[in-house]
């Protein structure tokens, strides 16, 4: 797959003399031809790549993402209504008779505050790292986050009403002279937004410290940054349109209820986790878009006058409701499927603290046969039924493999996805029953029979 | 109707007996018939393992090798002398110009150059 790949791409940049090796590296070793194993300074070497690691296509698309994301949250009612606010104080000082050039070094000055402000928080992540991540995955955490949005939707359902602590809208509000402020208000932002964008931030405050890589944290919060700045500073630029942007009127009650389901599912997807059936968190969240497809789009009567909205209304909820209907019946019409650990140190030892023989399984998104194997093999009833005798574990190798999972792979001597080992509970090996390739629920079967007899 | 109904079960039923009972090897000759397809419309050539032995044997610097694997695997073990180039096989890389240039850096200038993947 990958050689072809390689091939083709190489034949399209005009290479002429290009071949494939088909049957790679097994097929090599199998007729006793010379290997090499990589340096021995490869950890090392890892470690000091720092973004050089993470560069490459996924993280234009991240980025990408991040700075759509961020123009998406001026909707959101903590930044919406400052948006005026800041317009004017720009505003303000367009009419003082100054240049235009002055008042873009304004704005700049507003967007670095604002950015500061949150790549800060986006290094420290990175740097702690490890611990920030467990930190963010703890129980406790995940509940409290998980409270924290379920209250924040049902502020946005109207249920009561959030209002931004006075002394932070006086201090926004507040007019002031000077490029330090301009800098300031840009700071403040960032902390007056907080509780709208915090789901969105603790979101990427989780990838960053899982990547451990400052540099990608101050990137990401930085194009965040601009994303949220953006569209305040064009406006603030053009002070003299503001009274064409639309009225925070009713159409914005609809986008507060938009926003109320997306919290509501959020207060969901941190959830997701704890719950016992691993299923359980997905199907939850199609009923919940399901009911928020049918609420958005049909059951309300905002707007009835303003017929462009009604219509966009109708068609977001429709969407909506037809994408959940076939997310929910994939899910329900799917058999349940062998109940897999993700790979951690932890759940290793503790698997063979248990006794129990182990199967692990290693994948990686792209590998076909691996995705056949978890569909068809890890989806045939006696399989799964078989599967509860095993502490059963999954190894993701779609991305790098981290130092833990390095460790792993060679201690199994790992060569390609898929590879799925049978372990006795003393944690060795019967190689003999190692799986390569796509097989059969038949053959996996008489394959588990045979480790459990040892 | 029904006579073509029965006709048809049955005959559905033999053809899943008879894909099941596909032997090893006719399922090889199915993956060998695959990648002949795939280099068909990729336009490169498909090198043999004796081929690939006997020039590798004769002067292992007269083409270049490049292991596509994953990073952990070149680490691990690959043909003595391979270079490294990480492809994953998805619709995005094949167009990524991070990856073309990534990939022109490695073949160098000369468009005649041998060239072996795996």
């Amino acid at each position: 797959m990958r050689s072809h790949g390689a091939a083709s791409l190489a034949v399209r940049l005009g290479y002429e003399n290009i071949y494939r090796f088909a049957e790679g590296l097994p097929k090599w070793k199998e007729m006793g031809l010379p290997l090499e194993a990589g340096s021995a300074s490869y950890e090392v070497s890892r470690g000091q790549k720092g973004i050089s690691t993470v560069v490459g296509p996924g993280l234009i698309i991240t980025l990408i993402g991040v700075f759509l994301g961020g123009i998406a949250l001026n909707l959101t009612p903590c930044v919406y209504p400052l948006i005026p606010i800041t317009a004017s104080y720009f505003g303000g000082r367009s009419e003082s008779g100054k240049r235009q050039g002055y008042l873009v070094f304004h704005g700049v000055l507003y967007i670095l505050g604002l950015s500061l402000m949150n790549s800060t928080l986006g290094v420290t992540a990175a740097l702690t790292g490890k611990l920030m991540g467990s930190i963010l995955q703890h129980p406790a955490v995940l509940i409290f986050v998980s409270s924290v949005l379920l209250f924040m939707a049902l502020n946005f359902f109207g249920l009561w009403e959030l209002r931004l602590p006075s002394f932070m809208s006086s201090v926004v509000s507040k007019s002031y002279t000077g490029y330090a402020q301009s800098f300031f208000m840009g700071l403040t932002l960032g902390i007056v937004a907080a509780p709208c964008i915090g789901p969105f931030i603790i979101g990427l405050l989780t990838m960053v410290a899982q990547k451990g890589d400052p540099l990608f944290g101050f990137l990401i919060f930085f194009t965040l940054s601009i994303g949220l700045g953006l569209p305040l500073l064009i406006l603030s630029l053009f002070a003299g349109n503001l009274n064409k942007l639309p009225r925070s009127g009713e159409w914005l009650l609809w986008i507060r209820y938009v926003f109320g389901w997306i919290m509501l599912a959020m207060a969901v997807y941190f959830l997701k986790p704890l719950f016992p059936w691993r299923e359980a968190g997905t199907v939850i969240l199609s009923f919940i878009a399901l009911a928020s497809g049918i609420h958005l789009g049909f059951l309300n009567k905002i707007g009835k006058n303003l017929r462009v909205f009604v219509l966009i209304k109708r068609f977001v909820g429709a969407a909506v409701i037809g994408l959940s209907i076939f997310f929910i019946s994939s899910i329900l019409l799917q058999e349940p499927g062998v109940s897999w650990q993700k790979y951690s140190s932890d759940v290793f030892l503790n698997a063979r603290a248990s006794g129990k023989p182990i199967i692990i399984d290693f994948y990686a998104d792209w590998c076909t046969p691996c995705r056949q194997l978890e569909r068809k093999t890890f989806h045939d009833k006696n399989v799964v039924k078989e599967s509860e005798k095993f502490t059963m574990i999954k190894v993701d190798l779609t991305k790098k493999a981290d130092l833990d999972v390095t460790e792993l792979l060679r201690k199994y001597n790992i060569q390609g996805v898929p590879t799925v080992i049978f372990l006795n509970p003393k944690g060795d090996e019967l190689r003999e029953l190692r799986v390569v390739d796509y097989i059969p629920a038949e053959d996996f079967l008489l394959k588990m029979q045979k480790a459990l007899k040892g | 109707m029904k006579k073509i109904i029965t006709i048809s079960v049955l005959l559905l039923m033999f053809m899943s007996f008879s894909t099941q009972g596909q032997s090893i090897e006719q399922n090889d000759a199915h993956m060998w018939n695959k990648v002949v397809a795939e280099a068909k419309k990729g336009g490169y050539q498909l090198i043999t393992p004796e081929e690939l032995k006997k020039v590798y044997l004769k002067d292992p610097s007269s083409f270049l090798l490049v292991d596509t694997r994953q990073e952990w695997a070149y680490q691990m073990q690959h043909i003595m002398g391979a270079s490294h180039l990480d492809f994953t096989p998805t619709w995005w890389n094949q167009y990524s110009p991070i990856t073309r240039s990534e990939m022109k850096k490695l073949l160098g200038p000369d468009k005649n150059k041998k060239v072996v993947f795996y």
